[in-house]
């Protein structure tokens, strides 16, 4: 059930959804799932492991092919990683982060920033 | 860093596992990003993330001043009611006068508070007539609007009024309907909504010609049950419960979501032998009320003051006790344990079960222009 897309991945050769570096990470994860699932702990410190050889331009290509291969638990891990790496960044950070400009009139930008000013305290140096 | 390919979905996906004072912040990001956080379906999947999500995020304790958040100086907090999914309602009242302005809604999450409107007069309030007001909180689950309901008790004259707020339209309406006997409502004491119904204890009033009096007997108890989006009333007795030895009282709580009666005992003989037996309500719709009394609570250091929080299935029962501490008392070992404290009184700080929401309750922005964005597009309801 989870690897219905997997053989139309094998079968579709101009792919770039999917590299094969990134297949030798994304596809072992059901097994490991499956045989550590009751565990939470154990399966939280794979995780980690796994992501600490990953930089952080691979992160987007992982999380891409864990949509593509609709595989919910490897995209929720994705993105929780994801959220937690930027939920201390600032708001230039989160912009180079996810290729965005800012597209507020001059005057509104300053004002929500005023607005919210307490969400600035305690974030990280860019 | 990130190419810029990453599909809507997936930004939303990431979005939505932000702790709110984040996604505060970037809502400077982008003018989409802004307008999504205010999508009614991104705020109910950013709070179903932040309610499944186990692991204690978001800041370091801050000091509110709550009085802060009424418009007008008011002398003290009467009471807080919720929360429910992250806001929480509060009453302030002033020691002098009959001002209005005393009701708030409070997001501590978005640091957003709400001032509800004044609630006009109707004719049957005229003055002279003796009246109190109790509150109730909670949410419409067919809507997910938030209600706050206020009734008028004319001790036992008339029927009580309801009346409800919507945040939604934030205005007022009277209901027509009423609960069908005369009745003395009590102020919730615990929580007290769930599943779109909001609960009451009640006594019923006997009315005799130029007086009103409780029936002689043991009084006899009700429970009144409100379905926020129906605005349908259900009434049914309390159950008789034992009254020797020391019964103190009893009151409605929701607990483990479950409707129950937690009713106080002190032994008249040994004021320090204090118990509470919890009565669970069945919860069918359609079905006739019972009540089954579920547990018994007993051991040294119980205090029929003691607030009840949770019943755990691991048999801790976790307690705010009335010296200001937090307990877990152990339903196997009869131990009791204290592992905080904060103030001298239950009366000084209450403790809660909070999950934040990014829910706005001032509505729109400050943006004139319409947000031209697909993320925003996509989220319409």
């Amino acid at each position: 059930m989870k690897f219905c897309t997997v053989k139309q991945y094998f079968d579709d050769e101009n792919n770039n959804n999917v590299t094969n570096g990134i297949a030798t990470t994304v596809i072992p994860l059901p097994n490991k799932h499956l045989k550590i699932k009751a565990n939470n702990k154990e399966m939280e410190q794979y995780e980690q492991e796994l992501l600490r050889n990953v930089m952080p331009q691979e992160l987007t290509k992982l999380i891409l092919a864990a949509n593509y291969l609709n595989f919910k638990e490897a995209l929720d891990f994705f993105c929780r990683t994801v959220a937690n790496a930027i939920q201390n960044k600032s708001v230039d950070y989160v912009r180079k982060f996810f290729g965005l400009e800012s597209d507020f009139e001059p005057g509104e930008e300053e004002k929500l920033c005023k607005e919210f000013a307490w969400s600035f305290e305690g974030v990280d140096e860019d | 860093m990130l190419r810029h390919d990453l599909p809507q979905d997936v930004v939303v996906e990431i979005l939505s596992r932000l702790p709110v004072k984040s996604l505060m912040r970037f809502n400077c990001v982008h003018k989409s990003w802004y307008a999504l956080m205010r999508s009614h379906h991104f705020i109910t999947k950013h709070h179903k993330f932040a309610t499944s999500n186990n692991l204690g995020r978001g800041e370091v304790s801050r000091d509110v001043d709550l009085l802060s958040l009424f418009p007008d100086k008011i002398d003290y907090l009467h009471c807080i009611y919720g929360p429910y999914n992250g806001i929480f309602f509060l009453q302030g009242l002033y020691k002098m006068g009959d001002n209005v302005k005393d009701l708030v809604l409070w997001n501590p999450a978005t640091r957003e508070s709400k001032v509800l409107p004044e609630i006009k007069r109707g004719r049957h309030y005229g003055s002279g007539k003796h009246l109190c007001f109790k509150f109730g909180f909670g949410i419409d689950p067919n809507t997910n609007d938030y209600k706050v309901v206020r009734i008028v008790d004319f001790y036992g004259c008339q029927q009580l009024q309801f009346e409800v707020y919507n945040l939604s339209t934030d205005s007022w309406r009277v209901i027509d309907r009423s609960a069908s006997k005369l009745y003395n409502i009590y102020s919730s004491r615990f929580p007290s909504y769930l599943n779109g119904f909001h609960h009451w204890k009640a006594t019923e009033i006997s009315r005799r010609k130029g007086w009103m009096f409780l029936e002689h007997g043991p009084t006899r108890m009700f429970i009144i049950s409100f379905d926020m989006s129906n605005k349908v009333f259900l009434e049914a007795p309390l159950p008789t419960v034992p009254c020797a030895f020391g019964f103190i009282g009893e009151d409605i709580a929701v607990i483990n979501d479950s409707v129950s009666l937690i009713v106080g005992y002190r032994d008249t003989r040994n004021p320090d032998i204090n118990w509470f037996d919890i009565w669970v309500m069945s919860s069918e719709i359609g079905v006739e009320r019972t009540w089954t009394k579920k547990f018994k609570v007993e051991g040294s250091g119980l205090e029929f003051d003691d607030r009840l929080l949770e019943i755990r299935e691991d048999g801790l029962v976790i307690l705010h006790k009335n010296d200001g501490s937090l307990a877990a008392y152990d339903r196997k070992t009869q131990e009791l344990r204290k592992f905080a404290k904060y103030g001298n009184h239950f009366y000084e700080c209450l403790a809660f079960t909070y999950t934040e929401t990014l829910a706005f309750m001032n509505g729109g922005g400050h943006l004139k222009k319409q947000p031209s964005s697909h993320l925003c597009n996509l989220y319409k309801q």
